[in-house]
């Protein structure tokens, strides 16, 4: 007995000072629900020209696509003077530890060539550099010396779309209200340019005052407000030939505010007769046009959603200015915005998932966006005046007007990202107002 | 009245009778006279001795040594045996190499450069010119140390005392098996659930008051290959039955054999656990991760975590990431994979891995603060990236 007492103690006590504390079965597990939102830095060393006649076009391209990237708020460039490599020929194997060691997550290769008839041709590699891989497999783009800008988009936007997983918006155009002159005489005119303010082309001439362009579903048309008759009425522009037509000329109204339907056949307007507004719908093929709403107050600014199911607008028939959503084809409209001041100019995302919208409240204007259902509002702007905005083609970033105070004061351009960050005047030097976003560009 | 007189007057007496007799204001005594011998100088004797401490001038008389010359050509690798060999330097000739040195500053093509770093025959070693420029002492003589030179060990060889044949396996001999883990079939389950997933959505407190866990069977002992006999323990399979101690022995023989038993049992229990079962192939060993170590990983992981390029619907993406460690603390990159994805589509989830990957590369380069005692508890770890907190909504 005592043997076999003594036996176990001893046993007991030895076990209890080799067994693990606890037993842990399988690999530690961990959750990580933090982390830092910081722009992605990448490299781009000059792309490689291959010929003498493609030098300052590779200089020149591989300008525009750090310059995209970097606008966006998601990337930064690495400066050249840091580099530990130098790219030479584009078949050349990249040195990963030199571009890890000064901090590159992404590394952009290119090289650039003008054959003989003058066609550019640009090829390029992304490379994840932690990875020690290439990101996606090489393209080549190519087209007309003339194009080289727009070359330089297509590459910057295989970039961001690789890396975010997002389409990118840098090959499109923005129709827009070029304005000059003193503020109680101002000119007005359309014109277009690339989303970065370059290649500014006039779409009219200043004699009238046009407002509130939008471009059609496939970017080659522009509907706009005119007041060349003496009363606003819409147009339809062709981009290309620039031929334009009214669009339902009925006497003793006026009609405002169009907006394309996703399909391009359709088009949504305000038609104000008899002192009402209320919103139409116009077939362009048939010229048959067809009554939304049917409300004394004034509704406006409709915007179809993407998939052309519902149709977000203005209306003040609560008391004030507010947003309501209702089905394509007529119904009743709901309610969507409940805060305090007035909201208007609402525009459904490419996306889906918001609207975005001008809010006035408190002596301030701001650009917002929220939920299609009106939860999750969110001012991503503030200032003296705010307004019209439109969104990028891929839904991330928002382009608006802002009116800066005072008699001097004079309408620019710019861009937000639906976050909030990033808010950057638009590089164009005129002054501008009323933008509307095209899609990418075949 | 007078009595007061004559007492002063009688003590100032005695008073100037004591200065006058003790010699108060005598002279000090005279020190005692030092005496220098002089030596009368005439005038020239005196610019002949003041003559040498004028200043200095400038000795032009004096050359400075010659610089020696020194060859212009590469040195070429001294043979250590030919240095002791030299009788005595030949007499300096006129190089014919320094003729060919402002060839070799030449940038000359890679070919060329090997050529002229490559040492000559020894027979050919002009070691002449080098002599005058050798800065170091010759060498002394050694003292000597071994009756006979031996040849110099080869480059690989470890200088030791005795020397050794390098053992390399016979390729004929059998191979012993080597010892391996016990092996288990991998736990699978009908789907996977994460510790995110196993998280209880009542906040902290606890849904249940579990039991403390049963200690779990000792494992079937496995084969061994010639355990090592414990000195205190005659047989280690002895307390596998205590209770049946051989009936001829006497009880103080069965105590000691019993408790050396146990002993060599609970010793053995250490070297057993990390090759044990745990239902998932391998068990961790040692004390747990401390909530402190965890969170220390946590930080180390979400610092590095960049989910600024991060796509919207990568945002509601969360990954799982299985990695493998190093004991170093550095995470194996080529075993980083992406072990589930929940909440978006198979392209956000690349994006959000992708983040997560360069986290765990990045700030594991440095190797992640992990206790290196503990390192059979995070030798494999499955990291959950969840953006969804960081989304705006």
């Amino acid at each position: 007995m005592m043997l076999r007492l003594l036996t176990a103690i001893l046993a007991l006590v030895l076990g209890q000072a080799a067994l693990p504390a606890l037993a842990q079965n399988g690999p530690l597990r961990i959750v990580i629900d933090e982390g830092v939102i910081e722009p992605l830095p990448f490299a781009v060393p000059e792309f490689v020209a291959e010929n003498a006649a493609a030098a300052e076009y590779a200089q020149n391209i591989t300008r525009v696509i750090a310059a995209d990237l970097e606008g966006t708020g998601l990337f930064r460039e690495i400066p050249r003077e840091a580099f530990l490599s130098t790219v030479t020929s584009f078949a050349s194997p990249v040195q990963y530890a030199d571009w890890k060691a000064i901090n590159a997550q992404a590394l952009i290769t290119g090289a650039v060539s003008v054959d003989g008839s003058g066609r550019l041709s640009v090829k390029f590699r992304l490379y994840d550099v932690y990875s020690q891989a290439p990101l996606g497999d090489g393209l080549q783009f190519g087209g007309a010396t003339g194009s080289w800008r727009r070359v330089a988009h297509k590459v910057a936007d295989q970039v961001y779309s690789r890396i975010t997983g997002e389409g990118g918006y840098f090959d499109s155009r923005v129709v827009f209200v070029a304005e000059r002159g003193p503020k109680n005489e101002r000119a007005k005119q359309l014109a277009i340019m690339d989303y970065d303010g370059a290649n500014m082309q006039a779409l009219t001439d200043a004699n009238s005052i046009v407002i509130a362009p939008r471009f059609s579903p496939t970017g080659d048309r522009v509907l706009y407000t005119s007041y060349e008759s003496g009363f606003p009425r819409i147009y339809l522009l062709d981009v290309a030939s620039g031929q334009r037509r009214m669009l339902d000329d009925q006497p003793g109204t006026m009609t405002f505010a169009p907006r394309f339907a996703p399909d391009g056949r359709r088009v949504l307007f305000s038609l104000a007769q008899g002192g009402n507004t209320d919103l139409y719908e116009l077939d362009l093929q048939s010229g048959r046009r067809s009554r939304l709403t049917d409300a004394p107050s004034i509704e406006t600014a409709p915007s179809f959603s993407p998939d052309g199911s519902q149709i977000v607008f203005e209306s003040d028939r609560s008391g004030t200015q507010q947003l309501y959503v209702m089905p394509a084809n007529g119904g009743e409209p709901r309610r969507i915005s409940f805060g305090q001041g007035r909201y208007g100019t609402p525009v459904w995302s490419p996306r889906g998932d918001y609207i975005a919208f001008t809010k006035q409240n408190q002596g301030r204007f701001h650009i917002g966006v929220m939920r299609t259902d009106g939860s999750e509002e969110r001012l991503l702007t503030a200032s003296f005046l705010d307004e019209g905005p439109t969104w990028a083609p891929n839904g991330r970033v928002i382009m608006f007007t802002r009116e800066t105070a005072g008699a001097a004061g004079a309408p620019g351009l710019y861009t937000v990202d639906i976050t909030g960050r990033n808010l950057r005047k638009v590089p164009y030097q005129g002054q501008g107002s009323d933008p509307s976003w095209s899609p990418l560009q075949p | 009245m007078n009595t007061g007189t004559y007492i002063s007057g009688g003590a100032h007496l005695g008073l100037i009778a004591w200065v006058m007799l003790a010699g108060l204001f005598d002279a000090p005594p005279p020190k005692p006279m030092e005496v220098t011998d002089v030596t009368i100088l005439s005038g020239d004797e005196f610019a002949a001795l003041t003559a040498p401490a004028a200043a200095p001038k400038p000795s032009q008389e004096v050359a400075p040594p010659e610089a020696p010359s020194l060859p212009r050509s590469p040195r070429p690798a001294p043979a250590p045996e030919a240095r002791p060999q030299r009788p005595e330097p030949p007499a300096p000739q006129a190089p014919a190499e320094p003729d060919t040195a402002p060839e070799a500053l030449e940038p000359p093509a890679e070919a060329d450069v090997a050529e002229t770093v490559t040492a000559p025959e020894a027979p050919e070693i002009p070691e002449a010119p080098e002599a005058p420029v050798t800065d170091t002492a010759p060498p002394r003589p050694s003292t000597r140390i071994a009756p006979e030179p031996s040849a110099p060990p080869p480059e690989d060889a470890v200088v030791a005392e005795q020397p050794s044949q390098a053992t390399r396996p016979d390729p004929a001999a059998e191979r012993p098996t080597p010892e391996a883990d016990e092996a288990a079939p991998e736990e699978a389950a009908t789907q996977t659930v994460t510790e995110a997933e196993e998280r209880p959505e009542t906040g902290l407190a606890m849904a249940s008051s579990p039991r403390p866990r049963n200690r779990p069977n000792r494992p079937a002992a496995p084969p061994r290959e010639t355990p090592p006999p414990p000195e205190t323990a005659a047989a280690p399979q002895a307390p596998a039955e205590p209770d049946a101690p051989a009936e001829t022995a006497s009880e103080e023989d069965s105590l000691a054999d019993a408790v050396a038993g146990a002993v060599a049992d609970a010793l053995s229990e250490p070297a057993a656990a990390p090759e044990g079962t745990g239902g998932a192939g391998r068990a961790a060993s040692g004390p747990p991760l401390t909530a402190g170590e965890r969170d220390a990983l946590r930080v180390s992981v979400s610092r590095c975590w960049n989910v600024g390029s991060l796509s919207t619907e990568a945002m509601q993406t969360s990954v799982v990431l299985g990695v493998d460690m190093e004991e170093t603390g550095k995470p194996n990159i080529g075993s980083i994979r992406m072990i589930s994805w929940t909440g978006g589509s198979e392209s956000a989830a690349r994006q959000t891995y992708e983040s997560a990957r360069r986290a765990i590369v990045m700030c594991g380069s440095s190797g992640f603060p992990l206790p290196v005692e503990k390192y059979d508890q995070w030798r494999q770890i499955e990291m959950t990236f969840d953006p969804g907190k960081m989304r705006i909504r």
